[in-house]
C-alpha cells in the first residue's frame, strides 16, 4: 500500500469517527512537525507547543482536507505558518517586555534524541540556526534538513522559487561561515 | 557567477551538464574554488548526519496524551464560545443597520488630509511621526529589500542608526513585514547598501520634510 493510499484510508477513517487514525496520522507526521518546529525555534519547549497546535489544526481541519496536494504538503503548510506565527508572536512579546529576555541556551535531554553522534555539534548548528532571518532559516531547513524541492518549499510557503533560491543562498553563506570554527 | 554560487549551483544541482564539466576541471585549477567547494562539502556532510535525529517513544506518548488533554479543554472552550457567539449574533445583527450609518456617518465628517496637513506644518514633530506609522505604505522600502535580497550575492552588514531613528513601525506593519518577508525590521535596514539607504533618507526628507 502506498503511503498515499493509506493516508487517504487513515483521513477517511478518522473522518468516519475513528479516533485511532489520527492517533496513527499524528505519529506518522510529529517527528516532521517537531523538527522543523524545533530547528526553527531552537527549543524544545517552543518545539513542544508548535508540536500541540499543529495537531489540534489537523484535528479540527482534516474534515475540510480535499486531497488537492499531498497530506505532507498540508501539514507542512499548517507547520511553517504556525511557526513564523508563534516566533512573531514571541519576538513581540519580548520587543514589549524586554526584562523577560533570557539568553536561552539550546535545551535537549538525552531521552529526547536518540542515536546522535555528536550532539555539541547539532547544538552548534541549532544555535547558528536561530541566528538567520525567519525566511532564510525555513528555506534552509526545509531544503537541507527536510530535502524537500524549491517547488514543494514555494507551494507551502506560498514565496517565489526565485526568492527561494536567493534565500537558502545567503543562509548557507551565512552558516558556513559562522560554524566555520565548529 | 561567482565562486561561492557555483559551488552552491553545484551542490544544489543547478548547472547545466556543461557547466558542471566546467566547474569540476576548475576545482583542479583554482585553489580559491577548491578551498569553497571543501568547505561546503563538510558543510553539507555536517548537516547530512545530523539530519535524522529521532524522538523517543516515550516523548511521542508523551505528544498524544497532552494533545487529548489540551483536545478535551479547547471543546470546552469551543462549546462555550459558540454560545457567546450566538449570543453576540444575536444582539448584532438587528444593530447591524444603526452601527452602519454611525460608521458612515463618523467617515464622512472625520475624513482628514493628513498629508495635506504635514506639508502645511501645522503638525508637531510627533504629530508627523504618528502619521509616518499610519500612514507610510511601506511597500516601496520592502520592495527594494526584497529585490535587493534577491539580486544582491554580497552580504550586507551596514546599518545606517540615523536611518533606523527616523523609522517607528507599528506592530502591524512588523507584523506584515515579517509575515510576508521574514525580517525585522532590524534586519531589513541591514540588508541595504549605503546608496540604498543614502536615498531612502532623502525621498523620506522630501516627503515629510523632516
Amino acid at each position: 500500500m502506498t503511503n498515499k493510499t493509506k493516508e487517504e484510508e487513515l483521513v477517511l477513517k478518522f473522518v468516519n469517527g475513528d479516533e485511532s487514525a489520527f492517533n496513527l496520522l499524528a505519529k506518522s507526521f510529529m517527528q516532521r512537525i517537531y523538527w522543523h518546529a524545533r530547528r526553527m525555534t531552537g527549543d524544545h519547549f517552543d518545539a513542544d507547543d508548535i508540536l500541540q497546535e499543529v495537531l489540534l489544526v489537523m484535528y479540527n481541519k482534516l474534515k475540510t482536507f480535499k486531497f488537492e496536494s499531498s497530506l505532507y504538503t498540508w501539514v507542512y503548510k499548517i507547520t511553517a505558518t504556525r511557526t513564523i506565527n508563534y516566533l512573531n508572536k514571541k519576538k513581540r512579546q519580548k520587543t514589549v517586555n524586554v526584562d523577560d529576555y533570557v539568553n536561552s541556551t539550546v535545551d535537549f535531554s538525552a531521552d529526547i534524541l536518540k542515536n546522535i553522534e555528536d550532539k555539541e555539534k547539532l547544538l552548534e548548528i541549532e544555535t547558528k540556526l536561530k541566528d538567520l532571518p525567519l525566511k532564510q532559516r525555513e528555506v534552509f531547513i526545509m531544503r537541507n534538513y527536510n530535502e524537500l524541492s524549491y517547488e514543494e518549499i514555494s507551494a507551502i510557503t506560498g514565496t517565489s522559487v526565485g526568492a527561494l533560491k536567493a534565500n537558502y543562498f545567503h543562509a548557507l553563506q551565512k552558516l558556513i561561515k559562522s560554524t566555520e570554527n565548529i | 557567477m561567482n565562486r561561492d554560487e557555483r559551488v552552491l549551483s553545484y551542490f544544489d544541482d543547478r548547472l547545466s551538464n556543461r557547466e558542471k564539466e566546467l566547474f569540476i576541471a576548475d576545482l583542479n585549477n583554482d585553489p580559491l574554488l577548491n578551498e569553497l567547494f571543501n568547505k561546503y562539502s563538510a558543510f553539507f556532510a555536517e548537516s547530512k548526519k545530523l539530519s535524522l535525529p529521532a524522538l523517543s517513544d516515550d516523548y511521542s506518548v508523551s505528544v498524544l496524551n497532552k494533545f487529548r488533554t489540551n483536545l478535551n479543554n479547547r471543546e470546552v472552550e469551543f462549546s462555550f464560545i459558540n454560545i457567546l457567539k450566538k449570543f453576540i449574533n444575536g444582539a448584532l445583527i438587528p444593530a447591524l443597520p444603526v452601527i452602519l450609518l454611525m460608521f458612515i456617518f463618523s467617515s464622512t465628517i472625520n475624513e482628514q488630509p493628513e498629508v495635506d496637513d504635514m506639508f502645511n506644518f501645522s503638525l508637531t514633530s510627533d504629530d508627523k511621526a504618528a502619521i509616518f506609522e499610519n500612514d507610510f505604505s511601506s511597500a516601496d522600502l520592502y520592495s527594494l529589500n526584497y529585490s535587493h535580497l534577491q539580486d544582491n550575492t554580497e552580504m550586507n552588514i551596514n546599518f545606517n542608526s540615523s536611518l533606523q531613528s527616523q523609522f517607528t513601525f507599528s506592530n502591524r506593519e512588523k507584523e506584515t513585514v515579517a509575515i510576508n518577508y521574514g525580517l525585522s525590521e532590524e534586519e531589513m535596514l541591514n540588508s541595504l547598501s549605503d546608496e540604498e539607504v543614502d536615498d531612502l533618507i532623502a525621498k523620506l526628507d522630501k516627503k515629510f520634510e523632516l
